[in-house]
């Protein structure tokens, strides 16, 4: 813009000030240049003094054009990093065949004094779709709803290293560090980002690969959203030190339900074989167990236990792919919390020095005090029809769980329903 | 400027030859130096790199303006405060300093009354102190309360307002002793009728962290026991402490770790690290009113150093397991647990408290006892 005033006001280039643009000249001596070009050529017309400014004014343009795009995140700067800026087809390749065919759908991550934080993003091809959501654990649902049954599930690895989070090839999640949000008040479950893959994988083998690749993706959304808050540190990616997941292969020993040690059936509980042999000729009992017996002949039931020492260790008991029963261990009072609304939720009540719960024929809740903070303990029934012998098992699995999570010494004592 | 650029560039491709050339290279010279003379006076008037003017605190480890908010501008309420540091840094010779950063400011409350606010952050390069009643105190102090580890398994502790951290060996003193950076901070408000404590501007627990490694950083180079490997802190803090609790039956939730009523109903416990590294109980009076009973376990190596030569040689008491030293006013007890040696310090614990609290931990992280068996409750 300014290119003539910048030739005008230089008083030493008088060689160019006495000859216009545009006039043509002979050709300089050592230049082997044939004949006078056209006066339209580009070399014709970029003679002389508006060369320079020519150059200049192309070099602003340039400039200028490229600093617009940097600022818009246009153009070569155009930032296509997927989820509040999280994720860029790097992450996303080891999930989607085409990271340039993954669309996103995003809310941004937003905050609520009352609701904490919230935020969507859908990430989809036509063949599928992952689900990132960053929310609050609700205290009243997430525990015995949706979220603890596939969240918490022995299919998911604890990440370790001091993370509040787990991850298996279908689903992942994380906790935002307090050091950035802060502790979760005693109403206040912990904000976590979570991965939802769509698939609700429960036998099959925990394929790494993916499982890594959600991890990592985890991870940046967590890192990305300290970025935003202006929060210091960045989570290390955890994802290559993950212990492998159960492969449901190693049985339970005769008295270790679930490997716990100590922990034997009722004597008139019998599994497999036992209720098949006498299912047809009782009433209430057998019919009970019609479900579990019938149609799976000899088969054990297959467990899986989440691996490592990590806030949860969660044992699925499975028939025919079907988990029959789940018995918890909650040791991180952050989760623990969830259980919380539902301790006295069923008839018997549970004492003990150091807690209590409620137990039921199908279910039982216990959370005790320990110096950790809160640990629950979770028994429930997930098939329609089967009878598992929770009532009988739940108070054992406390005592002998208590003592490993570091509790102590429990007594747990069932009293008689209290009228509920 | 930018066109202006790509004029000089162009014309010198064009002209740059021949006798006309001297004159325009002068004047792109001095073109080139009025440049810099305006860019120089634009970092010098804008306070900006090399002209920032900013002091620098604590053997160089903390810049002004850079960081929390004690560092900052608004620390000195629009010019009605000063920032004073002060420092004597560790040498080869000497490894030993310390530094200060005093926040002095003062404002006219709403009904008249003159406010002043201090805040000190104080940071200390050295060895822990010698005698075993002083490094018992001292352990608990540093490791005890709501003291957590260090993020990416940095051998110390942080919270709100300072933190702890052990040097690598080859900055141990001649006797042995590890050398230790500790961080602390206070901050008052004092107006015509009293004071109370006030906002220290530190930042937040990730914020003392940093603060804290740059100076062990700084230090260790000061002292000449870098090594070239300084610290390095990476990760977010992961977890807060708890809010202390008021104390009804037993401290820190521990079975058995009990307290009478009437001495109970004016004390708080303070649940600290709870990992198979460190562990940690605190009995205060409420109200931050002076403290009671503290129980540490480390078995974090480097922290597990600071208690070497104090542990004793045989037995703290009868029919305990371990070496150690039990007097009065503190117990130390050191003993092997699932593989590696854990160091127990306990200031003004009774027996019943002491066995408590190693139970509890030997139950946690999986070995035999220190106590000897008594009848546990249930």
């Amino acid at each position: 813009m300014n290119s003539n005033e910048v030739g005008g006001e230089n008083p030493v280039s008088e060689a160019d000030s006495h000859r216009p643009a545009g006039v043509p000249e002979p050709p300089p001596g050592p230049s082997p240049e044939p004949a006078p070009r056209a006066w339209w050529h580009p070399r014709r017309l970029l003679r002389g003094r508006v060369r320079p400014a020519a150059a200049a004014a192309l070099a602003g343009v340039l400039l200028g054009v490229a600093g617009t795009a940097w600022q818009t995140g246009t153009g070569p700067f155009r930032d296509d990093r997927k989820c509040w800026g999280a994720l860029d087809d790097g992450d996303l390749e080891g999930y989607f065949r085409d990271p340039a065919e993954v669309v996103a759908h995003e809310t941004s991550v937003q905050y609520r004094s009352l609701d904490g934080y919230s935020g969507l993003c859908r990430l989809s091809t036509r063949r599928g779709a992952v689900t990132v959501n960053v929310h609050r654990l609700d205290l009243r649902y997430d525990g015995f709803g949706r979220w603890g049954d596939e969240y918490l599930a022995p299919r998911l690895v604890p990440m370790g290293g001091g993370l509040l989070g787990m991850a298996s090839d279908t689903r992942a999640w994380l906790a935002l560090p307090e050091g950035c949000v802060g502790r979760p008040s005693l109403a206040q479950g912990p904000t976590v980002v979570d991965i939802d893959t769509g698939w609700t994988v429960q036998s099959s083998d925990v394929d790494e690969k993916e499982r890594a690749v959600l991890t990592r993706m985890v991870v940046k959304l967590v890192n990305r959203i300290l970025d935003q808050e202006g929060c210091s540190g960045t989570v290390v990616d955890p994802a290559d030190r993950l212990p492998a997941a159960d492969d449901g292969l190693t049985s339970e020993r005769p008295g270790a339900v679930c490997r716990v040690k100590g922990l034997t059936l009722p004597a008139q509980h019998k599994d497999g074989n036992g209720t098949n042999s006498d299912k047809s000729g009782k009433g209430g009992k057998s019919s009970e167990n019609g479900k579990s017996g019938g149609g799976d002949g000899e088969a054990a039931p297959r467990v899986w236990i989440t691996p490592g020492d990590g806030p949860v260790r969660t044992c699925d008991r499975t028939r025919l792919g079907y988990t029959e029963l789940r018995l918890m261990t909650v040791s991180d009072p952050r989760l623990a919390a969830l259980f919380e609304r539902s301790r006295d939720a069923y008839g018997t009540r549970l004492t003990s020095s150091r807690g209590r719960g409620s137990l039921s024929d199908r279910d039982g809740v216990f959370l005790a005090r320990c110096q950790t903070g809160d640990v629950a303990f979770v028994a429930r029934t997930l098939t329609l029809t089967s009878s598992q012998p929770v009532r009988a098992l739940f108070p054992r699995y406390v005592e002998a769980e208590a003592a490993r999570a570091g509790c102590g010494t429990l007594r747990v004592t069932a009293g008689t329903s209290g009228g509920d | 400027m930018a066109d202006e650029t790509g004029e000089l560039a162009g014309r010198e491709g064009a002209h740059g030859r021949g006798t006309r050339g001297t004159g325009k290279r002068r004047l792109l010279a001095g073109g080139a130096a009025l440049a810099l003379l305006a860019a120089l006076a634009g970092t010098w008037a804008t306070h900006t790199w090399p002209f920032t003017g900013d002091e620098h605190y604590c053997w160089g480890a903390w810049r002004e303006n850079s960081g929390p908010d004690f560092l900052g501008d608004e620390a000195l309420e629009d010019g009605n405060g000063k920032r004073v540091g002060t420092e004597r840094a560790p040498t080869p010779r000497r490894p030993t300093g310390t530094c200060t950063v005093a926040i002095d400011t003062w404002r006219t409350a709403g009904n008249g009354d003159k406010v002043t606010h201090r805040t000190e952050i104080e940071v200390t390069y050295g060895p822990a102190p010698k005698g075993a009643a002083e490094r018992a105190g001292w352990v608990v102090d540093h490791l005890g309360g709501d003291a957590l580890p260090l993020p990416d398994g940095l051998p110390g502790t942080v919270h709100g307002l300072g933190g702890t951290i052990v040097l690598p060996k080859r900055c141990d003193t001649a006797d042995g002793r590890p050398t230790v950076v500790t961080l602390a901070a206070g901050s008052t408000d004092t107006w015509s009728r009293g004071s109370m404590a006030g906002r220290a501007g530190l930042g937040g627990t990730r914020s003392v962290a940093a603060l804290l490694v740059a100076a062990a950083n700084r230090g260790m180079e000061a002292a000449g026991c870098a090594a070239g490997r300084p610290f390095e802190l990476v990760s977010p803090v992961l977890q807060l402490p708890e809010r202390a609790e008021s104390l009804f039956t037993e401290a820190c939730r521990i079975p058995g770790f009990a307290i009478d009523k009437v001495t109970g109903s004016n004390l708080e416990y303070q649940v600290g690290a709870v990992d198979r590294d460190l562990q940690s109980c605190s009995v205060r009076l409420q109200r931050g009113l002076g403290r009671f009973y503290d129980a540490v376990m480390v078995a974090e190596p480097r922290l597990a150093a600071l208690l070497d030569g104090v542990t004793g040689d045989g037995p703290p008491a009868p029919g305990w397991r371990g070496t150690g030293v039990f007097t009065d006013d503190y117990g130390i007890v050191r003993a092997d647990c699932a593989g590696r040696p854990a160091t127990f310090v306990m200031v003004s614990l009774p027996r019943d408290a002491q066995e408590a609290f190693t139970d509890a931990v030997t139950g946690r992280l999986g070995c035999d006892p220190l106590a000897p068996r008594h009848t546990q409750p249930s």
